[in-house]
């Protein structure tokens, strides 16, 4: 059986990376932004993730980055929000995005709403199709960090 | 009848079983259905099932299903020209309706006026006065600043009285006071925390009623005038204040006595140009009914009395949508037999705390008279994030007995695994003299929980 108290890592001291990065997971899941968990020795961790309509999938926190080899996996950049998928020049496999580069425009109407890449890297594939109907937390691009 | 139609493609505002509930009525009457969920929901059955979907937001339900904008902007890339909202969510939501409509789409449900309208407590209880609907004895409206004005309007209605917050609602910003003496302060409290809960300090008082039943009649109306009562149902099986059972008619309440409230609440909706499904509540005691509000929308507890009408009561809402007539009479609405609904959630046994995860198991009842809502199938996962119901079983007997010697066959028939359910309180409590008398009091289980706890 499984149930939100034991899918929350036991605090005894500062916990791993992985239960760090779960525990950030969990909060953007549940519409929130911070978390301030104490063991009751005086050790603190405070987390805060970026607002849940950020396309990043690994949320970011105030702990220090994972070690490279964790990162050596690909990262998938999604949809934050609904819309007809525009993807932009730079959605193209071996292309290299920059924090903060729009790999697409999600369009309903009027309204636009860029697909942002969360870290630098270098595009490996291209998940969505321009000019669908696509649904808010698809995969647009899958960029490989850049090191 | 016109084929004219005003929607072809509804969007379903909801999830779970209702979700589901209204995707078959929708079907049944030839409209396509678009399922909006949350990123939490995408592998559930009315996603699947439905004509087009789209996911439209994370878990969190501020996000998704509470996301009015969303929605509207869902509905246009979907092409729908209805919004069903279900219950819960956005269902009484008077803005929510408004702006539905404003832009050009079908809200099916009453207007966003006569949502507003029963919101407010007080316009409510005031409007239904008005119309003839026998309401609690009080103040009539918000009670005045002086103390001493609010001590002859308790001393003249009688103690005990219950001290309510208009904004308020399940179960929170009231208090009931017995004597004079602890009046004052009781009113300085409820007023402070009203203020602080609800950003509105307006208060009324009403007589507390000790040990009253639960007792609500369904009613449907349609744009044409034609506004029809379809019996009553008791749902005094409650603990803080959500529904466990609930069961039609209403026992022990002569048919006379019910016809004749049925009738005030039919002409209550005439009077405010009602649309739609909706409940009227009601305290009863010592052969008095007393009006605690009006839901605007279809109700969990909507299939027992369509067992016992034989009123599909969601397709009634969208048809009424579409501005169609009723085509019923007052005098065609048989109410036969007996019908009861276990609410069945996922939760603990002994502490009632959700019981999210994945059913590994999932048999469902049959047999005659036995209908199960559920949105659930083996392998679901039950997300955290929204309300434990996972399903309602409805047993239907032509007597309350064998309603409820089904019910019980049914529950014992269930085999669900993975998660934990409230299935063993349903037998138990269905097993109780007391609930097998019938009439039992809307503080009946509460008080049935606490005697029977090990401490």
């Amino acid at each position: 059986m499984s149930t939100v108290e034991n899918q929350v890592p036991v605090f005894q001291g500062i916990p791993s990376l992985d239960d760090l990065a779960r525990i950030a997971d969990l909060l953007v899941q549940a519409g929130l932004e911070t978390i301030e968990l104490s063991d009751g020795k005086g050790a603190r961790c405070f987390l805060r993730v970026d607002a849940p309509a950020s396309a990043s999938h690994v949320p970011t926190s105030d702990v220090s980055p994972a070690p490279a080899e964790a990162m050596q996996t690909d990262i998938a950049v999604k949809t934050p929000y609904f819309g007809v998928l525009a993807l932009t020049d730079l959605a193209e496999i071996g292309t290299l995005v920059r924090q903060g580069d729009v790999v697409a425009q999600m369009r309903i109407g009027t309204l636009q709403v860029p697909v942002t890449v969360p870290v630098e890297g270098t595009v490996v594939e291209v998940v969505g199709q321009d000019g669908v109907l696509t649904g808010y937390g698809a995969v647009v691009v899958r960029i490989e960090p850049t090191v | 009848m016109s084929d004219m139609q005003r929607f072809k493609r509804v969007l379903i505002a909801n999830r779970g079983e209702i979700a589901l509930r209204i995707q078959r009525a929708c079907r049944q009457l030839g409209l396509e259905t678009v399922a909006v969920y949350s990123e939490a929901d995408a592998d559930s059955r009315h996603v699947h099932e439905a004509d087009v979907a789209l996911c439209i937001g994370p878990a969190a339900a501020s996000k998704s299903y509470l996301d009015m904008e969303g929605l509207l902007l869902a509905a246009k890339v979907m092409e729908a020209g209805a919004i069903h909202p279900g219950y819960g969510f956005l269902s009484e939501n008077a803005d929510f309706a408004d702006v539905v409509e404003a832009a050009g789409l079908t809200f099916v449900g009453p207007t966003g006026d006569s949502i507003r309208m029963m919101g407010d407590k007080i316009t409510a209880k005031r409007a239904m006065r008005d119309a003839g609907v026998p309401c609690v004895p009080g103040s009539d409206g918000p009670l005045p600043s002086s103390a001493e004005e609010v001590r002859a309007i308790a001393l003249e209605v009688g103690f005990p009285v219950i001290v309510k917050a208009s904004g308020g609602g399940g179960g929170r910003g009231m208090r009931v006071v017995h004597s004079v003496d602890e009046l004052d302060d009781a009113v300085a409290l409820t007023a402070k925390e009203a203020q602080q809960a609800f950003g509105n300090s307006t208060l009324y008082l009403e007589k507390y009623m000790q040990k009253p039943r639960h007792v609500e009649i369904q009613v449907l109306c349609d744009t044409h005038g034609t506004a029809l009562w379809l019996g009553a149902r008791d749902c005094s099986l409650q603990r803080r204040h959500q529904k466990v059972l609930e069961e039609a008619p209403a026992p022990g309440i002569p048919p006379e006595t019910i016809a004749e409230i049925g009738e005030r609440c039919v002409e209550a909706c005439r009077q405010i140009g009602y649309r739609g499904a909706g409940t009227f509540e009601f305290l009863y005691e010592d052969g008095i009914f007393a009006f605690i509000e009006m839901n605007t929308r279809v109700q969990v507890e909507h299939p027992i009395t369509e067992e016992t009408t034989g009123i599909d009561i969601v397709a009634q809402q969208l048809r009424i949508a579409q501005g169609k007539t009723l085509d019923l009479r007052q005098e065609d609405i048989l109410m036969q037999g007996h019908a009861i609904e276990c609410r069945l959630n996922a939760e603990d046994a002994a502490t009632f705390m959700p019981s999210p995860g994945t059913v590994t198991r999932w048999d469902l009842p049959g047999g005659p008279g036995i209908r199960v809502d559920t949105h659930v199938v083996s392998n679901y996962t039950v997300q955290p994030y929204y309300d434990s119901l996972i399903g309602k079983i409805i047993s239907y007997g032509a007597t309350r007995e064998q309603a409820i010697a089904r019910m019980r066959v049914a529950l014992a028939e269930m085999r669900v695994e993975g998660i934990s359910t409230n299935i063993a309180l349903h037998q138990d409590l269905l097993a109780d003299p007391q609930f097998q008398e019938g009439g039992v009091d809307i503080h009946y289980l509460e008080r049935w929980l606490a005697e029977r706890s090990p401490s």
